[in-house]
């Protein structure tokens, strides 16, 4: 896997700003970083959630004023936010359910901007955590490519030729990379793929690093980390 | 929650042992109740795996056709945790049951936890019967109930294979209604967590 310049990532991992378990994990994924000799490529990966969990969408008091959701698939996604507003706010952080489904596409191409014209690490990082916090808040609309390049620019990432690029070649690349990673076999954020394995989910975390270390000893079972890595 | 033995302050451990993840959570919360000194119970919990995607209504050909390569990634990837868990058990082999022997399997650890057995006892008696034989039959069950308890020689004289699927797809039943939603899954307290990999979070909740 590479990224625009070709560079070889050894760890790359897939997430989606509209995921609430990408929302969880990618700061354990931070952590990850800080604490080995792995530099993540992040890719973006755009859920089509319509198509798994049907599709709704709500007023600011919660009504439902148009869905095709099943009961079953209601309850999914209702334990799924339950489970990770849990971890939000055990990691001091708000989240509040969507109100409707969200193209988050163009906060894709715009990560796969900040990973490009980033000076630092700690600027991509700060990057995601605004976008990614602020969305969890309602308060960041991933669906207009100006908030995203204010975005960029209060982070410290030049945000010069952004709008073009994102209607543009970075909209193909975007679009080329879905295609790509639907082929390897990823399906859902956040993904690792480390030499051609996909691991998928922030519970697989600490297999991953048994990977990365070069598979010593048992393989480590899944959790999810509830304290600090 | 006092129905059906599900008592408050244990954690209950909900499997289904056709699956290598469920044998792998057995595992996994043995080692973590021999740490943490907690009662564990392990029970079986038997439905059918929830597919949101196939109650999706019919789209677009893109649509339908982003949804078929979506499944199909899926069901590789669930192929390769697979893999992945016979590697926690250490085997190289992914065992099956024939139908009588799955259903006094899961019966058994159903009277199992009833009699108030624990998990670090349940852990090796299910890791040594998967890792014993490829197809797990009623003979080689009921001789490694027989062995964790023996005191089971006598209930199982009396076991009746439609009887006891039935009780155990009514108990899934009702657990369905508590708001599982596959196995494995855990209860403590009346919340449930699905997958093991919410010990951590368990472990804060249980201390003191």
């Amino acid at each position: 896997m590479t990224n625009e310049h070709d560079e070889v990532s050894v760890l790359s991992v897939c997430i989606d700003f509209k995921s609430p378990y990408a929302f969880v994990a990618h700061e354990l994924i931070w952590q990850l970083e800080a604490q080995s000799d792995v530099t993540v490529n992040w890719l973006p990966l755009t859920l089509n959630i319509g198509s798994f969990l049907g599709r709704a969408e709500k007023r600011d008091n919660g009504e439902v004023v148009d869905s095709n959701r099943t009961p079953k698939q209601w309850s999914v996604v209702k334990a799924a936010y339950r489970e990770a507003r849990c971890y939000a706010e055990n990691q001091g952080r708000v989240l509040r359910g969507p109100l409707k489904i969200w193209d988050s596409s163009k906060a894709g191409i715009a990560l796969i901007w900040a990973q490009n014209h980033a000076d630092t690490r700690a600027q991509l990082k700060d990057f995601m955590t605004d976008v990614f916090d602020r969305f969890w808040q309602r308060d960041c609309d991933i669906e207009d490519l100006d908030v995203l390049h204010v975005a960029l620019k209060n982070v410290g990432i030049q945000n010069e030729g952004f709008i073009d690029y994102a209607q543009g070649a970075g909209r193909a690349s975007h679009d080329r990379l879905q295609e790509q990673l639907l082929t390897q076999g990823v399906f859902g954020v956040p993904s690792f793929i480390y030499e051609d394995e996909i691991f998928f989910g922030r519970e697989h975390l600490d297999t991953v690093i048994w990977r990365l270390n070069g598979s010593q000893g048992p393989m480590p079972f899944v959790r999810y980390p509830w304290q600090a890595m | 929650m006092a129905d059906y033995g599900f008592d408050a302050l244990s954690v209950h451990v909900l499997v289904n042992l056709h699956d290598p993840e469920s044998v792998v959570g057995i595992k996994a919360v043995a080692e973590w109740a021999a740490d943490q000194d907690q009662i564990v119970r392990v029970w079986p919990f038997l439905r059918e795996p929830i597919n949101t995607a196939a109650e999706v209504p019919k789209g677009t050909p893109d649509f339908e056709a982003y949804k078929a390569r979506r499944g199909l990634a899926r069901r590789r990837y669930k192929d390769q945790e697979r893999q992945r868990n016979l590697q926690r058990l250490s085997l190289n082999h992914l065992w099956s049951f024939t139908a009588a022997g799955a259903v006094l399997a899961h019966w058994g650890l159903l009277r199992l936890a009833e009699h108030g057995v624990s998990a670090t006892i349940v852990s090796p008696f299910i890791l040594g019967m998967v890792a014993s034989n490829k197809v797990l039959d009623s003979v080689c069950v009921q001789a490694a109930l027989t062995a964790v308890m023996p005191a089971l020689a006598s209930e199982i004289r009396g076991f009746d294979q439609s009887v006891a699927k039935a009780e155990l797809a009514e108990r899934s039943l009702w657990l369905s209604d508590q708001g599982v939603l596959s196995a494995p899954s855990m209860l403590y307290q009346g919340e449930v967590f699905s997958g093991m990999a919410h010990l951590p979070r368990l472990t804060a909740l249980c201390r003191p």
